[in-house]
């Protein structure tokens, strides 16, 4: 995690946090989080429900005042942004509320005229292409309609820094597809910075290029997608070998034979541990979400 | 003793325990009153007055949720929970219908005038609760219509048996309807649209919505409205230059800017339901000189013109507690919206946003007050006690509105009491200002001036205090656009 | 070539960029892809199957590096040309490595002699 400090360090990291921590009603939701975001990644934050994943969202943006640490957007304390910093930025809360008394139209109308980089055309054909009706009060939309105008509320705005958490919750798959295709194309082609939080593995696996594992308050993986699946493998041992397992596993869990199943990383000269090489021993390559099963179980 | 506690089950605990609290202490007092006043028997009527009101709440508030009860004994095909259903009704009109009868004719009533007045609460009660909610809303004009319809509808003070002929017929009538309208809800439930629902069924669906409910609700009442009955905001100079605009906007509620055609639609609506009770009073009035006769009505007048503002003030302190209530909806959206310029300034524009309208409102009213009062030749002080009762609803908006933008934690029952002591004090203000009882204005008895000094002083202390509180923590937060449960 | 030629299965374990590299590699060894033809932008294959268009110019980049493709000035990627469409005997068979690695596993797990798994083969392949 250091590491990735020390990189980004010198371009000023769009979002930056920095030994977050915060509770509700005394339990601990977040237990000292590090995390920043290079310019022009998109992020994956995963994780169980309840992990934590909301919470740390609205922290980055400063919508809450953590209990301790410091969060900062492009460079700016999180908490009193400038105008500027808040022009590059959009966020999309999850099942998103706001202004139900305004039409959809209306509401994009009101916001559209906060922002410099303001696109209504893109906002309007949009609108048409989602067959979300301009002039119903937003009220009376569904939630996943009302989910799809905020998301061109904030694409509308050409943000340099895109948030959004969990966008997919209440989409259909086809509007999913199109939205992270819409998130992909602006992370491609624009540099836009996207961190985006979901439980949809799927997802995360097609636009994201790094992700961050957040379990119980804690970022406990933070890797590049690609790196994820080739650096981890699940490594099984039987019951007679399983004394050799090594002692750096990510997770270890023992089966009712005695087998044990262990997820093992690769070595810096790219070699799995030697326990691989032992007669009987497997070593089984993991998708994500396999991999988040083995971790959060 | 099952039997009794049958409709208790429909309501949760606390509101078991708030309900159960409030009709003891009814109970006591109307016990209190039965024993002192039973030599004396002019007192039988007055008593059975109360009763019939008692009832009436308790029919609303209680036995009404058997219709919970009996729509799933419906449902889940338990016709012996049903059976049981309809015999705690039947004890239950036993027991708070012919019992309180007796007794009342015991201590010295006319046994069948108390009957059916009881049973007449009972009913209205009942109605109130189950009945669409079109006709169970009728229902809350009858007091009004009690008080003013006295000329041509005999009451049992005055005429008891004119009043049986009317009365009698009238209540067969109304629990026949009440009879119609439970088996209609019982049997089809689910195709009830929100106007034909009843009302109790109505509130059961909003209790599921949780910690969000206002909001929910809100929601809930936008969908519902009519197309043309909806207030339609008013975008023109809104936008970085009109952040104070701008920010009425997106927090909604009455005081959002709305186009003029949406502005005076709602106006009209606003008056045409003002002139209703205008319209009641002039007939009652015998086509007496109307001006006169609202002039002679000045306590209703006068008490309006107090609640409407007390009213405002706490629907805008209310839009501001939903606002400040969740995270996914207009905060982070404000929050994170260019434009509005430094903190300390939208802060500023902020409150601004939140009050002026509110302000502005108040100073019609307090003019419309002071217009009344001279009118009616008041002195000085009774003038004071009723610019005291304008001002209580804004001077609540001030600190409430404090409360919630500064993040500070009260307990929403203390708060829900100050209210209450609010508008309570705002009703006192008329019946002290005003020659309520005969020609005597009560403020202008000294005793009662101190007293009175007292009261308001209770309301304002803790006002002031979490006012204050509320400015220093609205001062210390980095951004207004905190929510205030975090 | 058209983008959707390609098959991308995000939840696979293999990362995305491999398998495009992968597809390219087996679609120019069978001739699919001529020499010289052209390649959908990485903006077209990030759009149509909604992936980052980074791993499209990584899985590119690798094939480049590989010589499976060459950028042409103004165009875009396109097959190399130095590729016959037809490569030698053991450059296409170790195309199927990956496979027979996998078949030699499960035959061992199953402690089946290798005589009538390659009987088996045989016929497979004869028909």
């Amino acid at each position: 995690m250091n590491a990735v400090l020390k990189e980004t360090a010198h371009a000023i990291a769009p979002l930056a946090v920095h030994g977050l921590t915060h509770c509700y009603e005394g339990s601990n939701v977040l237990r000292g989080v590090d995390l920043a975001l290079e310019p022009g990644s998109v992020l994956g934050l995963i994780g169980r429900n309840g992990a934590g994943k909301s919470t740390l969202i609205r922290a980055m943006l400063g919508l809450l005042e953590p209990l301790s640490g410091e969060a900062r957007v492009f460079g700016e304390p999180a908490l009193k942004l400038s105008d500027a910093a808040k022009a590059r930025l959009a966020y999309v809360p999850q099942q998103p509320e706001a202004l139900a008394w305004l039409s959809a139209q209306q509401m994009l109308d009101f916001v559209g005229r906060f922002y410099p980089r303001w696109d209504a055309r893109f906002a309007n054909q949009t609108l048409e292409r989602w067959k979300i009706q301009p002039n119903k009060l937003l009220a009376k939309l569904s939630p996943g309609e009302r989910q799809r105008v905020d998301l061109i509320r904030a694409l509308a705005s050409q943000p340099e820094l895109l948030v959004l958490d969990e966008p997919a919750a209440a989409l259909d798959p086809v509007a999913r597809r199109e939205l992270l295709r819409e998130v992909a194309l602006r992370a491609g082609e624009s540099g836009t910075t996207v961190l985006f939080s979901t439980h949809i593995v799927s997802d995360l696996e097609r636009v994201a290029s790094e992700i961050a594992f957040l379990h119980e308050g804690r970022l406990i993986l933070r890797c590049g997608v690609d790196d994820t699946k080739e650096r981890y493998a699940r490594l099984w041992l039987p019951a007679s070998k399983s004394a050799a397992a090594p002692a750096q596993a990510l997770s270890r869990r023992r089966h009712e034979d005695g087998s044990l199943s262990l997820v093992v990383e690769r070595d810096a000269q790219d070699r799995w541990p030697e326990a691989a090489n032992l007669p009987g021993a497997r070593v089984d390559a993991l998708g994500l979400e396999d991999l988040f099963v083995e971790i959060a179980e | 003793m099952r039997l009794l506690a049958l409709p208790w089950m429909a309501l949760s605990k606390p509101w078991r325990k708030w309900i159960g609290g409030g009709f003891a202490i009814l109970l006591a007092a109307l016990a209190i009153g039965g024993v002192i006043g039973h030599h004396n028997v002019a007192w039988a009527p007055h008593l059975g007055h109360v009763t019939a009101i008692a009832v009436c709440l308790f029919w609303a508030g209680v036995v009404s949720q058997s219709l919970l009860l009996a729509r799933e004994a419906h449902h889940l095909r338990l016709p012996a929970l049903n059976r049981e259903v309809r015999a705690s009704l039947a004890l239950y009109a036993l027991l708070t219908i012919a019992l309180p009868a007796l007794l009342l004719a015991g201590l010295g009533g006319h046994a069948a005038v108390m009957l059916t007045e009881i049973a007449l609460g009972a009913g209205l009660g009942m109605a109130y609760a189950t009945l669409p909610p079109y006709l169970g809303i009728c229902v809350c004009f009858i007091p009004m219509l009690s008080d003013h319809a006295g000329p041509w509808l005999p009451m049992p003070s005055t005429s008891p048996d004119r009043f049986l002929a009317w009365a009698v017929p009238c209540t067969v009538l109304l629990w026949l309807l009440i009879g119609g309208f439970w088996r209609g809800a019982v049997r089809h439930d689910f195709g009830l649209s929100g106007s034909r629902k009843p009302i109790l069924l109505n509130l059961r669906m909003q209790a599921w919505y949780g910690r969000n409910r206002g909001n929910a609700m809100e929601t809930e009442l936008i969908r519902r409205r009519a197309r043309w009955m909806q207030p339609v905001a008013d975008l023109q100079r809104c936008g970085p230059n009109h952040s104070m605009r701008s920010l009425r906007i997106a927090m909604g509620g009455w005081s959002m800017p709305q186009t003029p055609a949406s502005r005076w639609r709602q106006l009209g609506v606003l008056l045409a339901s003002m002139l209703l009770p205008i319209l009641v009073i002039a007939v009652a009035s015998h086509g007496d000189d109307v001006m006169r006769s609202i002039f002679n009505n000045a306590h209703m007048l006068a008490f309006g013109l107090c609640i409407v503002s007390a009213v405002l003030a706490l629907a805008q302190v209310q839009t501001l507690q939903r606002r400040w209530s969740r995270h996914n909806a207009e905060l982070p959206l404000l929050a994170l919206l260019p434009g509005l310029g430094d903190a300390a300034h939208v802060k500023r524009e902020l409150l601004l946003a939140n009050l002026l309208p509110t302000f502005g409102i108040q100073a019609v009213l307090t003019l419309a007050m002071l217009v009344l009062a001279a009118g009616l030749h008041l002195g000085a002080d009774s003038d004071t006690v009723l610019l005291l009762g304008q001002l209580t609803g804004i001077s609540m908006l001030i600190a409430m509105d404090l409360v919630t933008l500064g993040g500070v934690q009260v307990r929403g029952g203390w708060l829900m009491a100050l209210c209450t002591y609010g508008y309570l004090l705002v009703n006192l203000s008329v019946v002290l200002a005003l020659p309520m009882f005969g020609d005597e204005v009560l403020i202008r008895h000294s005793d009662v001036a101190w007293v009175t000094a007292i009261t308001w002083a209770g309301l304002l202390a803790p006002l002031l205090r979490l006012g204050v509180r509320g400015w220093h923590g609205f001062i210390a937060r980095p951004h207004p656009f905190l929510p205030t449960m975090d | 070539m058209d983008a959707s030629l390609l098959t991308i299965q995000p939840n696979a374990p293999e990362p995305i960029y491999r398998q495009i590299v992968e597809q390219l590699r087996r679609l120019i060894a069978g001739g699919q892809l001529a020499a010289g033809e052209l390649l959908p932008s990485v903006r077209e294959v990030a759009g149509f199957h909604a992936i980052n268009p980074m791993t499209v110019s990584r899985a590119y980049g690798l094939a480049e590096s590989e010589g499976l493709l060459e950028r042409l000035r103004g165009k875009g990627m396109a097959v190399a040309a130095t590729r016959r469409a037809s490569q030698s005997e053991n450059q296409r068979l170790a195309l199927l490595e990956p496979q027979l690695l996998e078949l030699a596993r499960h035959a061992r797990e199953l402690e089946l002699p290798a005589e009538p798994v390659l009987r088996r083969l045989t016929k497979l392949l004869g028909d």
